[in-house]
């Protein structure tokens, strides 16, 4: 009993100095001439940096980023953040270790980053993808209708039976822009085209989109864009099996399937990261108006491109390429009009 | 008394043992994976020391583990195997985030409530085990382990469906009004009040061997036909001390949603239950044990993901860890098992009938 009493109070006395010590200094304050050091720089990926998806695009334009400014930031990259309670101390350790910038990179991050951000008012953090933000912190988006623009005329040009099909995963904002901005681009090949279009509601229901795929192409669709992470490999996989084309989206998808990737659009980062990095360092970067909250990536800053095109089947004639070039060129200067896109939820 | 204190001794020794043991061989992985092995480890202490925040994520970690692990070992004491505290925190989750979401009544009543539902949701969850063991005398590794998966679809259910957040896409629930909250300690750090509670408990558990009820369990796992003969309801025993060893998951469950995560979400319980497990077993049931295990694990996970976060060291170097020491600790488990110890003295004696 003696033994139990003394470990006690052996145990309660660490705890109390533990305490103690936590309630030392409350607000970690940094250096205020701290311009002149490297930046520190975190990126947080919610999966593996080459998923050929949505990770390792945010991975290469941020490494791109990075080869010109050496000299003038320091990078951390952290994978496979995604349990929900591995999150916020991810957010909250970077911070609290004096990083200027924080990246999270997903929609799951934006509850953390509301929360973790009002306690560390000098870091700046930015979400991949969402519409909350505080005084320091951000969001870069994809304007995707005007790639989906593209996607629709290089589907319409292609397919010879007159079907194309989209599949998205959740109906959610950009996903639905992207697809109306598809649909508008096909119909501007063919008024008459058939779209067949289908929203699995899960990011990653591969096996939901393969089915999709698979019932599409059966009923004569000949080209499928998909708009997302998992149900991309999907689609991919059906197109290969039924031997039709996909188009791809995020990454350069052709590595997935060499004879039936068309093309795809590529989503490039750095068109806004390097916007991003001039603001905070011009310290303009608080002071933003609401609406410049949201850094947009889309075809006329260069964020959003289609990859090569990759037809051994022969199915576009060579002027059908210059004019997806064309047209390309057109949406990147502006000179094609895509009307306002709103969801009715 | 001294022999007692050597017992505890030799038992503290062999936990450092195996804990040494799976730290070298996860030393040796490190190196494989082309990094250095004192770097790793050197990181994984200033990952959960090193500032004052790491030490608060220390004790977010640990306020749970103890919790579940101290109620883990009175199930355990009785030879109760509930494996189920995963899904017993789960329960506790639900029951105390709808009582805090849904019920209109000022905060000094509806905290208590929670807390009640929460400590009753999780104690009937497990206490469901205890009784098909008495009833039907089906196994409670299987069962808690089954309830276990309808615990987490349960709550998938409800994220994705009745109790998913009107404002949003993600699978959570609505958030708890402020008002609710478990008090934050600091305003900059996750570290709240919660760590009172479960301090108190410690507190408690030393004495709850000294309990009639305690008593009671203590001996039901020395043997049912021994508890019968001392005129215990064994029955009726096995449903109580499962449904105590429920409440306590249920109990770290309210904590969790109402000092951490205010709200409930999928994977809440992020496989604390697992690790609790270990971590009672690591403890030898013991009260301080348990504490220093649990520690331990704490230190293990948030330093862990540091070490992911600052060194190119994958974060599965502390999962191979954590399943040396699960290994380590089932070995030992097993071999004093006493029935092992019989059989194998039978089969000697047997040899030597034969060979006389």
């Amino acid at each position: 009993m003696k033994r139990i009493i003394k470990s006690m109070a052996v145990f309660s006395m660490v705890l109390v100095t533990v305490l103690v010590s936590l309630t030392g200094c409350a607000s970690p304050s940094k250096s205020v001439g701290a311009s002149k050091e490297k930046l520190k720089v975190a990126l947080i990926l919610p999966g593996k940096k080459d998923d050929v998806s949505f990770n390792q695009a945010m991975y290469e334009g941020m490494t791109a980023y990075m080869e010109e400014h050496e000299e003038d930031i320091e990078l951390k990259i952290v994978e496979n953040v995604y349990e929900v309670a591995d999150i916020q101390p991810a957010l909250a350790d970077f911070a609290d270790q004096g990083y200027d910038v924080v990246f999270g990179h997903g929609f799951q991050f934006m509850e953390p980053i509301i929360s973790v951000s009002k306690k560390y008012p000098d870091t700046c953090f930015l979400l991949g993808t969402g519409y909350k933000f505080e005084e320091n912190s951000a969001i870069y988006d994809v304007d995707l209708e005007s790639g989906g623009y593209i996607m629709g005329v290089i589907a319409a040009l292609t397919s010879e039976t007159g079907k194309i099909g989209v599949v998205g995963g959740a109906d959610a904002s950009e996903i639905f822009r992207g697809h109306e901005g598809y649909k508008l681009g096909a119909k501007s090949i063919n008024p008459l085209i058939e779209i067949q279009e289908v929203y699995t509601g899960d990011w990653t229901d591969t096996a939901g989109a393969y089915e999709a795929a698979v019932g599409m192409y059966d009923s004569g669709v000949d080209v499928i864009w998909h708009s997302g992470d998992g149900i991309g490999l999907g689609v991919v996989q059906a197109a290969v099996e039924k031997d039709k084309y996909a188009l791809g989206n995020v990454e350069d998808q052709v590595s997935l399937g060499e004879k039936n990737v068309l093309s795809g659009l590529q989503y490039k980062w750095e068109a806004v990261i390097a916007q991003i990095f001039d603001d905070i360092k011009s310290g303009s970067f608080k002071t933003l108006s609401d609406d410049k909250r949201i850094y947009w990536i889309n075809i006329a800053n260069d964020g959003l491109v289609y990859t090569e095109i990759n037809d051994p089947k022969g199915m576009l004639k060579e002027e059908e390429k210059k004019f997806i070039e064309n047209t390309f060129q057109q949406l990147k200067k502006g000179e094609i009009e895509i009307p306002e896109i709103t969801q009715n939820k | 008394m001294k022999t007692k204190l050597l017992n505890s001794g030799k038992k503290a020794a062999g936990a450092v043992a195996m804990i040494a043991l799976a730290l070298i061989i996860g030393a040796v992985l490190v190196l494989i994976s082309g990094n250095k092995p004192m770097e790793a480890y050197a990181t994984i202490i200033s990952g959960a020391f090193g500032s004052k925040l790491r030490l608060s994520e220390l004790f977010i970690k640990m306020i749970p583990l103890t919790i579940m692990a101290l109620g883990i070992s009175i199930a355990y004491k009785a030879q109760l195997w509930n494996i189920g505290a995963d899904g017993q925190f789960t329960m506790g989750a639900i029951a105390s985030a709808a009582i805090g979401i849904y019920v209109e009544l000022p905060p000094f009543l509806i905290v208590p409530l929670s807390i009640l539902s929460a400590i009753l949701a999780g104690g009937l969850w497990a206490g469901l085990a205890g009784w098909l063991k008495t009833k039907f005398n089906a196994n409670e590794v299987i069962t808690t382990l089954m309830l276990n998966y309808i615990a987490t679809y349960f709550l998938a259910f409800l994220v994705y469906g009745p109790m998913m957040d009107p404002q949003g896409e993600l699978a959570q629930s609505e958030v708890l009004k402020e008002s609710l909250r478990i008090p934050l300690l600091f305003s900059n750090y996750r570290i709240h009040a919660g760590i009172v509670i479960m301090i108190l408990i410690i507190l408690l558990m030393f004495f709850f061997w000294k309990t009639p009820l305690g008593y009671k369990t203590d001996l039901i796992g020395q043997g049912e036909k021994v508890s019968t003969y001392a005129g215990i309801n064994v029955k009726r025993t096995i449903i109580i001390t499962m449904m105590i060893s429920g409440a306590f998951a249920g109990l770290a469950g309210w904590n969790e949603t109402y000092g951490v995560q205010y709200r409930l979400l999928e994977g809440i319980s992020s496989g604390y239950g697992d690790i609790a497990v270990v971590i009672a077993l690591l403890g030898e049931l013991n009260p301080l044990g348990i504490v220093i295990s649990s520690f331990f694990f704490s230190i293990l996970m948030v330093g862990g993901s540091c070490m992911q976060r600052m060194t190119n060291v994958p974060y599965s170097i502390v999962d191979v860890i954590k399943g040396l020491i699960i290994i380590f600790v089932i070995a030992r488990t097993a071999f004093r098992n006493t029935a092992i110890k019989y059989t194998m003295k039978e089969w000697i004696g047997r040899r030597k009938n034969y060979a006389k």
